[in-house]
């Protein structure tokens, strides 16, 4: 074998593993096609096998110019319809394509690799075909020994030249003179070209290319006549060829073998080439022992040396090449602006080192601008350089499901969307394995057999679609399938099983909580083992091999129906956006793939956020418990804060994060935490009242993992250029790497899960507290009301819900003008009518300040007012806690105690149609055909919501059912099921929820015309997307009466 | 497939665009009917021809010594300039009359 130099080599191991790339979805393609081949397709795996043989021939490397020639044999055969491309010939295919992407992937051993199996197999295909057309071949290597060719010479006899070219003389001796060989070469057409798949015109072509045909001759006798049962099956064709080639290299150049080539001297005596080299050893031009050359009597060049370089090289055949990994494609017109920009640089480097010198400072600036635009627009076009298109992962699963649907015998149909969208070569390189993990779970476990399948009442053919597409700044890709689809229960009693999670925890598990425990580290569903999956590995692996490049995977399944598991990845891992905090003097980045949210707990709020759970520190956070992790402790440094009244560093003395008021839930401090809840009349002179006693809190994840990491401060995000750290500090397990700051600085880099490891910090997930905590959250579910706690007068508050105001305005008193006896304010030109709370409710009157505020509200279409003073603040309020009745008047929906205060919920609607009564006139009540008005089903567990919502739906006329979760829903449904026209459901809610009843409701086909109205308190995209997919037609935020009514109104029309 | 027409005691058989070893037993059995009809003339017209394979040229050959043996003339007309020249590499001109397009 004979190694090029290595850019050679480089260049063809990349092209050809380019050109693998593409082959392996062409056979695919091919195979589908079956009979009615696309003569384009063949053609193109053709030239790439072609290619492939080509370069490999060049390089030496026997193994893989054998094997890809003997699949262009069979493409040969395939493009000429003389093969129908059936599974079993594309499985050979591929099984040889797959050797010689090994083979390429180790060149260096790929001589010594045994691929005699591969060489078998596709040999009995073409053998196959040709005892089928033309029975008295066996095959093309067993043939010009048995058979004896046209001009009657024998491998012995050296043919005639004089006889056969009587004229050709001149030309010998012409082409001798000009240094050229000329040989006496015997083909025959049909087994030399038709049967090694070659083009007769390209075959001629590259004879004429390479050399001079001197004369020529066919052997028109050999051919015979037409018969009818076959056709001609020799077609013998004598040459005179003149060439600068070697004898060596012309059995090479035509694939003929030695024996029909005879080299002709001077004097028109033929000899034959084989013996003719071995006598002329000095004709060796390579001189490696291991070249075809050297071994001039064998025939089986590529055999011989493999078999005698075994045993000297004892590298692993498996060695990994990491040879395809190092260069990476370009376009042309990216290098060209990546020159340009760089000149740019120069250009203004140049610039600025003459600004620098003549000092002057206007100047200066514009060279500042340049370079950061510059730099900008280069960062930007060498980002473009590392990205690469996700169909590169994508194309490989076609076969992988292929194989796997073969293996399983189930029917897959695999759809990619979105093979465009390009990612940075690390990620890409990163997601492979996650990737392929997912699709081959989706085959074995997701998608049903057909007969299961059919029974299921679904189509035999199970359908896995693979999506990528941009959202935000990152790329995210589904995987779905409409398989079996994880069942959440099962998974659970599994979980349990082993022990990841307790029977009471499981309680208080969410379905989508449960499908989620498969992320767990050692969590296997395979009931039996198969060589696909179901090894103790699983999605375990997945999740953590996302995280490793800050992908962030979730999952998403119904039983019966299929999974989407959904994983959304940061488009670059070179330059990260990165929240910078700092500890105890120094700055550290945390990348905000990580992050998910940051908190600030003012000194006074610690008592009643931060809890200890045993030893450990917790913040309370939306109804979980999330364990806190002092930075500076974990990493060694000393804790300060920043004294703005001194302004200086000081060092951080405070010992527990928690407030000794805080609750605790370690048995033995119980008693004493419960006697300690003292009412929570704030001491303003409180030492930590101070803003800069507020701890800052960034609050991270890790997989499954969601901590809070308490920081002296938080800085700015930024974009930060990631470095490695050095050698010297690869044992830091704290840090994911370095950054420098535009000061200069140096900045480590944090891995949140590293420092979880170092804080040995497990979940607080089991513990009771968590439990209770949960409990609280689950009674109430997203039942949180975001409220506007203010007041009217100074002793009385009053609250609205958040979702309904568009802004607060501080005015003047003495700008408020009456009109009509009604109150106005100017206001950007406008006048805005104002109310106030006492104007309609019986409640104290507005505070006499010469401040105001005013909230505005927008209702109908029209801006409104409402008169309110200091303070403000916004507050998440269980709305359990809402007393719908004691309190209740006009304009007032409840009451509720908050921080020790009644407050009143005010009823921006019902003071609105007491002020206003023809604003909400316009509407016509909609009615049934039959002249009823329509009945609306409204789901909702929440019993405040339930009665607000339900009278304000009643005091416009319609007919409400009420229902407290979805189950209940669905049964009143089917009992009622001809009254009624809409459905408006809250969406979490036990049993089942909105989504779930939306479900229901729309796969019935008796009910799925009806429309479905969602109320949510806050609804995220990516929730409306969950509904809108289920079928839910609107979503409204709880409580905005007016939309709300809108919405049903629109519907029912 | 081949066409052929009887004109003037000549028999012309027209391939199509591609003379491959799939398509070739057809024309072969064309051929062979012409020639067990005891014709003077087989003439081949080319003028449709884009390519052919090695087995597609043995048919040619065979033809032409089928038609030999019976006595008969064989030529191909309607030759491609590229076809032509094509032939002429292989000395085939030298075996039977090949007529360039016109």
């Amino acid at each position: 074998m004979t190694i090029e130099n290595d850019e050679t080599l480089q260049i063809f191991i990349e092209e050809s593993i380019e050109h693998l790339a593409d082959i392996e979805n062409d056979f695919l393609a091919i195979e589908e096609a079956g009979a009615d081949i696309d003569e384009d397709m063949v053609n193109k795996v053709y030239r790439a096998a072609h290619s492939i043989k080509g370069g490999a021939g060049f390089m030496g490397l026997d193994n893989i110019k054998n094997l890809t020639h003997e699949i262009e044999n069979i493409l040969g055969k395939i493009r000429s319809r003389e093969m129908v491309p059936n599974p079993e010939i594309v499985n050979v295919l591929l099984l040889a394509s797959d050797a010689v992407r090994n083979l390429i992937n180790d060149v260096f051993n790929s001589n010594e690799i045994d691929i005699s199996e591969h060489i078998a197999a596709l040999k009995s295909i073409i053998e196959g075909s040709l005892q089928q057309e033309a029975a008295p071949l066996v095959s093309d290597d067993a043939l010009p020994a048995e058979k004896e060719h046209a001009s009657g010479t024998t491998d012995d006899a050296c043919p005639d030249v004089k006889v056969i070219f009587p004229a050709a003389k001149e030309a010998v001796f012409n082409a001798q003179k000009e240094g050229k060989h000329v040989y006496l070469i015997e083909f025959d057409l049909i087994h030399d070209v038709q049967m090694k798949n070659k083009e007769l015109f390209a075959f001629i072509q590259e004879m004429q290319q390479t050399g001079i045909i001197l004369d020529g001759k066919i052997d028109m006798k050999a051919v015979g006549v037409l018969s009818e049962e076959s056709l001609p099956d020799r077609l013998p064709f004598t040459v005179l060829f003149a060439t600068i080639f070697q004898p060596e290299d012309v059995n090479m150049l035509f694939e003929i073998e030695k024996k029909h080539i005879w080299e002709v001297s001077e004097d028109l005596d033929s000899k034959a080439i084989d013996k003719a080299s071995q006598n002329e050893p000095a004709l060796v031009i390579k001189d490696n022992t291991e070249s075809p050359a050297a071994e001039p009597a064998k025939e089986k060049v590529s055999d011989e040396p493999m078999k005698k370089a075994a045993p000297l090289t004892k590298q692993p055949a498996v060695a990994k090449s990491p040879v395809a990994d190092t260069s990476l494609r370009v376009h042309v017109s990216l290098l060209d602006s990546l020159m340009t920009l760089a000149g740019e640089l120069v250009l203004s480097r140049n610039q600025l080192v003459q600004t620098i010198l003549a000092n002057d400072h206007r100047l200066l600036e514009g060279a500042g601008q340049r370079i950061d635009m510059i730099t900008t627009e280069l960062q930007e076009a060498i980002m473009l350089t590392r990205m690469q298109s996700i169909g590169n992962v994508f194309n490989k699963f076609q076969r992988v499901v292929r194989d796997l649907a073969r293996n399983l015998d189930k029917k897959v149909e695999l759809e990619i969307q979105g093979k465009d969208v390009e990612l940075d070569k690390t990620i890409i390189e990163a997601i492979g394995d996650p990737l392929t993990h997912l699709v081959r779970n989706s085959v074995d476990h997701g998608i049903e057999t057909p007969d299961d399948r059919r029974k299921a009442g679904k189509k035999p053919t199970g359908k896995i679609l693979l999506k990528a597409y941009h959202e935000a700044g990152q790329v995210n890709i589904v995987i779905s399938d409409d398989g079996n689809g994880l069942d959440g229960e099962k998974l659970a009693a599994t979980a349990v099983a082993k022990g990841f999670i307790t029977e009471d925890q499981l309680k208080m598990m969410s379905e989508k909580e449960k499908v989620s425990l498969i992320f767990l580290p050692g969590f296997s569903m395979a009931k039996k083992v198969t060589d696909v999956s179901g090894r103790g590995v699983g999605m375990d692996v997945v999740k953590t091999n996302l995280d490793k490049v800050g992908g962030v995977a979730d999952i998403d399944s119904r039983l019966g129906k299929g999974t989407t598991i959904r994983i959304k990845l940061p488009l670059t891992l070179a330059i990260i956006p990165c929240q910078i905090i700092s500890t105890g003097g120094e700055r550290y980045a945390a990348p905000q793939v990580n992050m998910e949210e940051l908190l600030r707990i003012s000194a006074d709020q610690i008592k009643d956020r931060i809890e200890k759970v045993g030893d450990a520190e917790v913040v309370r956070l939306r109804g979980n418990l999330l364990p806190l992790i002092r930075l500076a402790d974990v990493i060694g440094v000393e804790r300060t804060y920043f004294d703005a009244e001194e302004e200086k560093e000081e060092q951080d003395r405070r010992i527990n994060i928690a407030d000794r008021r805080s609750r605790k839930s370690d048995t033995e401090n119980r008693q004493h935490a419960t006697s300690n809840q003292q009412p929570a009349t704030r001491n303003r002179k409180d030492r930590r009242y101070h803003a800069d006693s507020a701890l800052n809190i960034v609050v991270v994840s890790a997989g499954a993992l969601k901590y809070g990491l308490e920081v002296d401060q938080l800085h700015d995000p930024e974009e930060i250029v990631v470095k490695p750290l050095g050698r010297h500090l690869k044992n830091c397990k704290g840090y994911a790497g370095a950054t420098i700051m535009g000061d200069g600085r140096v900045a480590l880099i944090l891995d949140v899960a590293g420092i979880a490891g170092m804080a040995e910090l497990t979940s607080v997930e089991g513990t009771d507290r968590a439990a209770e905590v949960k409990k609280e959250k689950a009674k109430s579910q997203d039942d949180l009301l975001s409220l506007l706690i203010f007041r009217n007068a100074e002793d009385e508050q009053f609250s609205v819900p958040l979702s309904l105001v568009s802004r607060i305005e501080k005015v003047k008193k003495e700008d408020i003008e009456i009109v009509g006896g009604k109150k106005v304010i100017q206001y950007r030109g406008e006048s805005l009518p104002l109310i106030a709370i006492d104007d309609v409710a019986n409640v104290k009157p507005l505070a006499d300040r010469e401040k105001l505020l005013v909230i505005v509200f927008l209702i109908s279409g029209k801006e409104v007012g409402l008169l309110a003073t200091d303070p403000v603040d916004a507050m998440e309020v269980l709305s359990a806690r809402f007393d719908e009745s004691t309190l209740k008047q006009t304009g007032i929906m409840g009451s509720a105690i908050i921080d020790n205060c009644t407050t009143q919920m005010v009823d921006i609607f019902g003071l609105m149609e007491t002020v206003n009564p023809d604003w909400f006139s316009g509407r016509d009540a909609v009615q049934t055909s039959d002249g009823k008005m329509p009945t609306i089903l409204y789901a909702e567990d929440s019993r405040f919501f339930r009665t607000q919502v339900k009278s304000f739906m009643e005091d416009e006329g319609y007919n409400v059912i009420e229902a407290e979760d979805g189950m209940i829903a669905w049964n009143l449904l089917q009992e009622h099921a001809g009254e009624i026209s809409l459905v408006v459901t809250d969406v979490e809610m036990p049993n089942l929820d909105g989504i779930g009843l939306a479900r229901k409701i729309k796969g019935d086909a008796q009910y799925s015309n009806l429309p479905i109205i969602a109320l949510t308190t806050l609804a995220g995209e990516e929730e409306i997307a969950r509904g809108k997919a289920v079928g839910i037609n609107d979503y409204q935020i709880k409580l905005d009466q007016e939309r709300l009514l809108e919405s049903i109104h629109g519907w029912l029309r | 497939m081949a066409k052929s027409k009887k004109t003037a005691g000549k028999n012309i058989v027209k391939p199509d665009k591609n003379i491959i070893a799939s398509k070739a037993d057809k024309l072969r059995d064309r051929l062979l009917k012409l020639a067990k009809q005891g014709t003077k003339e087989i003439v081949m017209d080319f003028a449709d021809v884009k390519s052919f394979d090695s087995v597609g040229l043995s048919t040619i050959i065979a033809a032409c010594n089928t038609a030999e043996n019976a006595g008969a003339k064989f030529s191909l007309i309607n030759v491609s300039e590229e076809l032509h020249r094509f032939f002429n590499t292989l000395r085939l001109n030298q075996e039977f009359e090949i007529r360039r397009q016109v």
